[in-house]
């Protein structure tokens, strides 16, 4: 028994020491955004918003914001217009090379940003040589490569949701009369909505917060938020970058909240 | 009320023959049970009728109306799930209308044909009310009501009680019975359980490896099953091998001369029920009767069990009634006597 109270008192321990190291940064920022001092430095000569104000007063940082804002809307549409289907033949259908479909879609989550990135410049320059088309830096170009990136997130979180679907429930609908069309807007979606909402919100959040591939592939004049933020940290260090990190913390976790609220996140990984 | 025929249908899953040219003819209105062991190809039956299992061979109509090639949607069955399957965002009265809505039945009929088959299932005050808010045996009466309510041409049960607790099982099988009574409907329940089987159907079809082996009324298939496996599976424990003599005279093949009815001629094998075994006091005779030693005894409440080995080999089950085993010792020397007509003569096809 005392082994035990052990065992679990090393536990606690090294929980606390994990979430304590991957909060305490974003703490810091977060109460660094609110420091008086030109240049960061401890300790705080007094307390301001007025970092909020300047930040919204970059025209980088809020162009980059609406930017991000959308791309991230279109992925979510773009990633759960390929991605439902995707799930719904990865998790229904019964045919040759399902598996190494299932691995081949959901290959980018594993593949490095930068890997991913450089990948997809080269292969839209190639692109351009052989059709005369422009994609590198064009924003059909760079909403793919998110749609790419959100995507298998999408796959993954309606494969689970499908996985879980009592299929006797769709078999009790078309039994009472219900044609397949019927069955899936009926039946099959209002099961599943928690899934799609946590998908939508998911890759929402993963599209936000790219910064490696977009790297690659913003034109000049469309620099999403992230990359805002490193060319700002580039040449200024001063709390304005605290004022927007602050900021995207609290959009990407009011998302994660939402999302866990509908698929609990923890089951899903 | 409507025919259900079943004509040589069979299914096959690659090399796997879960159903077996099944032929089977439920007349309107009657309540036929498929009776059989795990796997033996209850269900899949039952599916093929639904429309969610396509006949590899094979022809099934409803009310003369061919439907082998129909889809679910178009069949007109009302299937009851095991698990119930209830619509989990909808509340009660609207699962049960749900068949309705999809016949595109007004909406001021619909919700009244709801409320009649709501209070048939004694659900009313529950309508509103989500299935997760119910126990498994509300939410199987909803299950119950959302079939009833399209009056279907045939009402399909795959082991719709095997969730619920003994009591419960008891009362909502009658209910069933009862519906089914009512509203005339034909319908085919599925089950492993011989005694729920029993009580609840008309006809019982009794399956094996995807075969129909026996059909006939309960007390047929009880008191003249056909095969060994239907013997076995209707609980003749004992079972002694040998041949028939004369008419009306068995022999073992360790050499007890036995006595059976004369109607049936042939038979390589002879059951007997434990039921139909009773302890001979001394003195007493009876048709056929065998002495040997208790080697077991087990107390079931009412009833007792007693395995008496004979001297020739064979061991005897006895059910006895429980006040008569109560004087019985373990190593006790007893007599066992069965009339001739408890005899059962088989053929051993599945040796
Ligand atoms: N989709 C399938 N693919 C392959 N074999 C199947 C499939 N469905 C059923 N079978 C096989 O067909 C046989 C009959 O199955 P079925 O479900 O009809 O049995 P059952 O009598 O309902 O059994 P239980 O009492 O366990 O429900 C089984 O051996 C089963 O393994
Ligand atoms: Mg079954």
């Amino acid at each position: 028994m005392c082994e035990g109270t052990a065992t679990r008192l090393a536990f606690a321990v090294s929980v606390w020491t994990v979430i304590g190291f991957v909060l305490l940064p974003l703490s810091v920022v977060v109460w660094l955004s609110f420091f008086a001092n030109r240049i960061i430095s401890f300790p705080p000569t007094g307390y301001t918003l007025a970092w909020y104000a300047r930040a919204w007063g970059v025209a980088d940082f809020r162009n980059g914001l609406l930017l991000s804002l959308q791309l991230g809307g279109c992925a979510t549409l773009g990633s759960l217009l390929l991605g439902a289907p995707a799930a719904l033949a990865l998790v229904r259908g019964r045919f040759p090379g399902r598996e190494a479909l299932s691995t081949l879609l959901l290959a980018p989550m594993i593949v490095p940003g930068i890997v991913g990135g450089s990948a997809l410049f080269m292969a839209y320059i190639e692109f351009e040589v052989a059709t005369d088309q422009q994609l590198a830096g064009t924003l059909p170009g760079l909403l793919a490569a998110h749609v790419l990136i959100a995507r298998p997130w999408t796959v993954r979180l309606l494969t689970a949701s499908l996985t879980g679907l009592d299929r006797a429930v769709e078999e009790a609908a078309a039994n009472l009369g219900a044609s397949p069309r019927r069955v899936f807007l009926l039946v099959t979606l209002p099961m599943v909505r928690p899934g799609v909402i946590a998908a939508a919100l998911f890759s929402f959040v993963i599209s936000f917060i790219d910064l490696e591939k977009s790297l690659f592939l913003v034109g000049p004049g469309r620099t999403t938020l992230q990359i805002a933020i490193v060319n700002y940290l580039e040449w200024n260090l001063d709390p304005t970058i605290g004022a927007v990190a602050t900021v995207q913390i609290l959009i990407i976790t009011a998302a994660l909240v939402v999302t866990d609220h509908y698929a609990k996140l923890s089951r899903v990984f | 009320m409507t025919e259900v025929v079943l004509d040589g249908v069979s299914k096959h899953y690659a090399e796997m023959v879960a159903v077996d040219r099944v032929s089977l003819r439920i007349p309107a209105g009657q309540f036929v049970a498929l009776l059989g062991p795990s796997g033996c190809g209850k269900t899949t039956t039952l599916r093929m009728v639904a429309g969610f299992v396509d006949a590899t061979q094979g022809r099934i109509t409803i009310g003369g109306r061919d439907v082998t090639q129909l889809p679910p949607w178009r069949r007109n069955t009302g299937l009851v799930f095991q698990n119930y399957a209830l619509f989990p965002h909808r509340t009660v009265a609207q699962n049960v209308g749900f068949g309705l809505q999809m016949r595109g039945i007004p909406r001021a009929e619909a919700a009244a044909r709801v409320a009649t088959a709501l209070q048939r299932v004694k659900l009313q005050e529950l309508a509103d009310r989500l299935p997760k808010q119910l126990s498994g045996g509300q939410q199987q009466r909803v299950a119950l009501a959302r079939a009833l309510v399209i009056e279907p041409d045939v009402l399909l049960l795959d082991e719709p009680l095997s969730n619920l607790d003994a009591r419960l099982r008891l009362e909502m099988r009658t209910e069933i019975r009862a519906l089914q009574r009512a509203l005339e409907l034909t319908a085919i329940f599925v089950t492993h359980d011989q005694e729920e089987a029993f009580a609840i159907a008309d006809i019982v079809a009794v399956m094996h490896r995807g075969q129909v082996e026996q059909v006939g009324t309960p007390a047929e298939i009880y008191e003249t099953p056909s095969t060994r496996f239907v013997a076995e599976f209707t609980g003749v424990h004992n079972l002694l091998p040998g041949r028939v003599t004369a008419p009306g005279r068995f022999e073992t093949t360790d050499g007890l001369g036995l006595a059976c009815t004369a109607s049936r001629p042939l038979g390589s094998l002879l059951g007997v029920r434990p039921e139909r075994l009773a302890l001979l006091p001394a003195g007493a005779t009876a048709d056929n009767a065998v002495a040997g030693q208790v080697v077991s005894l087990a107390y079931l409440g009412a009833v007792a069990e007693a395995e008496v080995q004979l001297p020739s080999g064979p061991r005897l089950l006895a059910r006895l009634p429980a006040h008569q085993a109560a004087v019985l010792a373990m190593g006790a020397t007893v007599t066992l006597g069965w009339p001739a007509s408890a005899s059962l003569l088989l053929e051993d096809a599945h040796g």
